[in-house]
């Protein structure tokens, strides 16, 4: 705000003593007069000292004060400069001439001094605070331009929307350009962000509160941009709402600079790889992850062997085109459940999750060994470098992620120690079961070429008509050396590594030709069981298969038990559904194995063509202990009212046998009858058992 | 002949004004007024040498001028009789301007009485 010492008023009268008058008694309160005593006179001092204010008397010789006002126009703004005309002429009509001229206001003579001064005042503190005004909001306008402020405002009373200029330029409108309503602010909003936008205004709105959210804008000239958008109501005196305003500010370039230092914060700067820090992060994150999934998560520790001796016969640089190109080759086995960072100095980790089976821990390791098969070219030369890798696993070898990647360090060096160009779990037992199973797949790869899997057959009785209705093939493995391998040491690692597929095959292949030999010797018209398995029905035409192996053998698809669990029943549930119809469609019975351990509700299953629920053999051993067997007949009972057949598995007593048999499960399958049979003593078994039949039917 | 013409009534200074001027001016009220007490009777000769010779523009013109420093300084009964006279002069209707001017200069003469006395 001016002084009066800093305030320039302009005198501009033609009569000497009213001018001195008005001059001498501005200058007693300080302000700086200048004088003139015509109009030209006026129009001269005007440009050159810049008044602030022009007293200005109306008739004079030269040019008259109205003539003045209007030149003085041209080039002043009357909130920037009050002219006073002074002026004897108190009629209406001069009045109207000097406000036409351009003057503020006037003074009629003689002027009544006691008020004089006070209206200069006035009119001098008027334009003062247009001037401050004018500055705040040239200021306001210049930080709101450097802090890329842009507001609006909505009036609820008569629903208008106004942008602001800063928020013009956001969005790229030209200055002419308006917004009609909030509704078009929003249509400015990200495609993916519209929504919450639209509606966190309808939630403020709903609630008459404020709101405050950050969102992306994509401005006309499609420049995407971060703003916070903060948005207040406004309430009159009464405190009812009366509008909305909306603060937007963007935000993009500290977005960016976020961006940047949480890149340098988070990523190796020569790999461009997740530094120890992310990487230490996203181990702890997904150890927590898994600990409620009861999954495991396998580190990976690999250091390319002798890169100090490298470094120094080659230089740094070398060693950091090694490192670079070593990144680069591991950044290829890169996928979802795969994290790859450069730890430190000369050292990769690798963090594997979601994995399906032991095979894939071993294979990534294999993996990575084989990065280095490749030499690396450093100018004209080519070296040839191994790597060693410790591996880890949570929850196996340690419970905690810090523990599990020290333990993957550990083995690192060790791996280093034996040599290099290796791998190494850290515990003995992780090394163990690791040589085992890739010891246990091979061999399965060359025993199902040489159709060392067979099947072997397990009879199934009614014993209500003493007759044998057929039998459940189940896999044996005829290993040339270990002898006949039990299915739990194989049939979990066919599952994982997708053996499982062609073992199948192989299974399902020779129990159809043995069945269908069996018939054709008159042996007797038998019911072959087949297990399959969830992977049977992943990517693969099972039904397509299946019939092939059928006219292949020549075996009715009539003569075919399909038998899923209940725990695949529980996933995958229209794809299954659907290929069991086919397989129903050809005249196959379908049955549902381990039934009762799979916590399937009884309406899910009935979904399922099921003609036949196994009861499982936990429940039928529960017979003869103090469940009397409560399960095995609440089974019965419900497949009775569901129309489905019951057999039971795992019989092995009389007692079982009876009580079954009292609650109406005829079908029997179990050692009370027979073990499971390989197909050279399944002929003995049914002459022998029909035999055994005719004597107990003689002796009654 | 003054009782024939308005504001024979009114005092010579008007009090209202001169008192705030006096305390607003200080000092400078006294070399003021002189200055206006010097520059008086030169135009008031033109005044006069206007109406003889009917010179009705320059009657307005000074009439104007004396009357606009006449009210600055509160000299009420000087200004309402240069007010009357640049009044009939901007109508072009003025009737015994050679009286009006004789009043004007008696009024002057009042004043400078009452200015001497003050």
């Amino acid at each position: 705000m001016l002084t009066n010492e800093q305030t320039n008023i302009l005198v501009v009268d033609d009569d000497n003593v009213t001018r001195h008058m008005v001059s001498r008694i501005l200058k007693n309160s300080g302000y700086n007069i200048f004088e003139a005593v015509n109009g030209k006179e006026a129009i001269e001092l005007y440009n050159s000292v810049s008044p602030h204010i022009i007293l200005m008397d109306v008739m004079m010789p030269v040019m008259d004060g109205y003539a003045a006002s209007k030149k003085i126009r041209e080039s002043s703004n009357p909130l920037e400069l009050p002219i006073i005309m002074l002026t004897g002429l108190d009629d209406v009509e001069s009045v109207k001439s000097a406000l036409e001229s351009g003057a503020t206001d006037f003074i009629s003579k003689p002027i009544n001094w006691l008020l004089f001064e006070q209206r200069v005042h006035y009119a001098l503190h008027a334009r003062n605070m247009h001037e401050e005004l004018q500055g705040q909001q040239i200021r306001l306008s210049q930080a709101q331009d450097i802090a890329k402020l842009g507001s609006w405002e909505l009036s609820l009373e008569d629903n208008t929307f106004s942008i602001s200029d800063q928020l013009r330029s956001l969005l790229d409108l030209s200055p002419d350009e308006e917004l009609e309503q909030l509704s078009s602010l929003v249509d400015f909003a990200h495609p993916s962000e519209q929504e919450t936008v639209r509606s966190c205004i309808v939630d403020a709105m709903s609630n008459g509160t404020g709101y405050q959210l950050e969102h992306r804008l994509i401005a006309k000239d499609n420049t995407e941009l971060y703003v916070l958008q903060h948005a207040e109501f406004i309430n009159d005196r009464t405190g009812h709402p009366v509008k909305i305003i909306g603060i937007v500010q963007d935000i993009t370039e500290l977005k960016s600079s976020q961006s940047i230092i949480h890149h340098q914060n988070h990523y190796d700067l020569l790999t461009d790889l997740p530094n120890r820090r992310l990487f230490t992060e996203k181990v702890i994150k997904d150890v927590v992850h898994s600990k409620d999934k009861n999954g495991s998560v396998v580190v990976y520790m690999a250091t390319l062997d002798n890169i100090r001796n490298l470094s120094e016969s080659l230089g740094y640089k070398a060693t950091e085109t090694i490192l670079v190109s070593f990144a680069s080759r591991l950044k290829e086995l890169q996928s979802d459940n795969i994290v790859i960072s450069r730890f430190n100095d000369s050292t990769f980790a690798v963090m594997l999750k979601d994995f399906s089976d032991f095979a894939r821990v071993t294979g990534m390791a294999e993996s990575i060994l084989n990065l280095t098969i490749e030499p690396f070219n450093i100018d004209t030369h080519e070296i040839f470098i191994s790597v060693s890798i410790g591996i880890s696993i949570y929850p196996v070898d340690n419970n905690s992620a810090e523990a599990t990647i020290l333990g993957a360090e550990n083995a690192m060096l060790n791996a280093s120690k034996e040599g290099g160009g290796r791998y190494l779990f850290y515990s003995e037992h992780s090394n163990k079961q690791a040589q085992e199973r890739l010891e246990i797949e091979n061999d399965m790869r060359k025993g199902i070429e040489r159709g060392e899997f067979i099947p072997h057959f397990q009879p199934q009785i009614n014993a209500a008509t003493g007759k044998i209705t057929g039998f459940e093939a189940l896999a044996r493995w005829q290993h040339p050396i270990k002898g006949l391998v039990p299915p739990f040491k194989f049939i979990d690692i066919a599952e994982q590594t997708g053996l499982i597929i062609p073992l199948s095959k192989s299974i399902f292949e020779q129990a159809f030709a043995q069945t269908k030999q069996w018939a054709d010797e008159e042996l007797g018209i038998f019911k072959v069981g087949i297990n399959l398995s969830i992977k049977q029905f992943s990517g693969n035409d099972i039904y397509e298969d299946i019939k092939v192996l059928l006219n292949k053998t020549g075996l009715p698809s009539s003569q075919v038990d399909v038998e899923i669990t209940e725990s695949m029943a529980a996933t995958k549930t229209d794809e299954i559904i659907h290929v069991l119809q086919q397989f129903k469609e050809i005249g196959m019975e379908i049955s549902i194995d381990d039934f009762g351990t799979g916590y399937s509700s009884l309406s899910h299953i009935q979904n399922f063509p099921i003609d036949t629920i196994k009861i499982d053999r936990s429940f039928v051993s529960d017979i003869d202990s103090l469940g009397e067997g409560l399960i095995a007949k609440t089974i019965i009972a419900m497949s009775t009212s569901l129309g489905m057949d019951v057999i039971a598995e795992g019989v092995e007593t009389t007692s079982q046998l009876d009580m079954l048999l009292a609650h109406g499960c005829n079908n029997i399958q179990g050692y009370y009858f027979s073990k499971p049979l390989p197909a050279s003593e399944f002929p003995d078994f049914v002459s022998k058992f029909y035999e055994d039949s005719k004597l107990k039917r003689e002796n009654i | 002949m003054s009782e024939q013409y308005p504001f024979a009534g009114l005092p010579s200074l008007d009090d209202e004004v001169v008192r705030p001027l006096k305390e607003l001016l200080g000092e400078h009220f006294a070399e003021l007024v002189n200055d206006f007490i010097s520059s008086f009777p030169p135009q008031l000769d033109e005044l006069k040498s206007a109406s003889r010779t009917n010179d009705v523009n320059s009657m307005l013109q000074i009439s104007h001028t004396l009357k606009s420093s006449s009210g600055s300084f509160g000299f009420i009964r000087l200004f309402k009789r240069l007010e009357y006279l640049e009044h009939q002069a901007r109508k072009n209707n003025l009737v015994n301007h050679a009286d009006q001017v004789k009043l004007i200069d008696d009024e002057f003469q009042c004043v400078l009485e009452k200015m001497n006395i003050n």
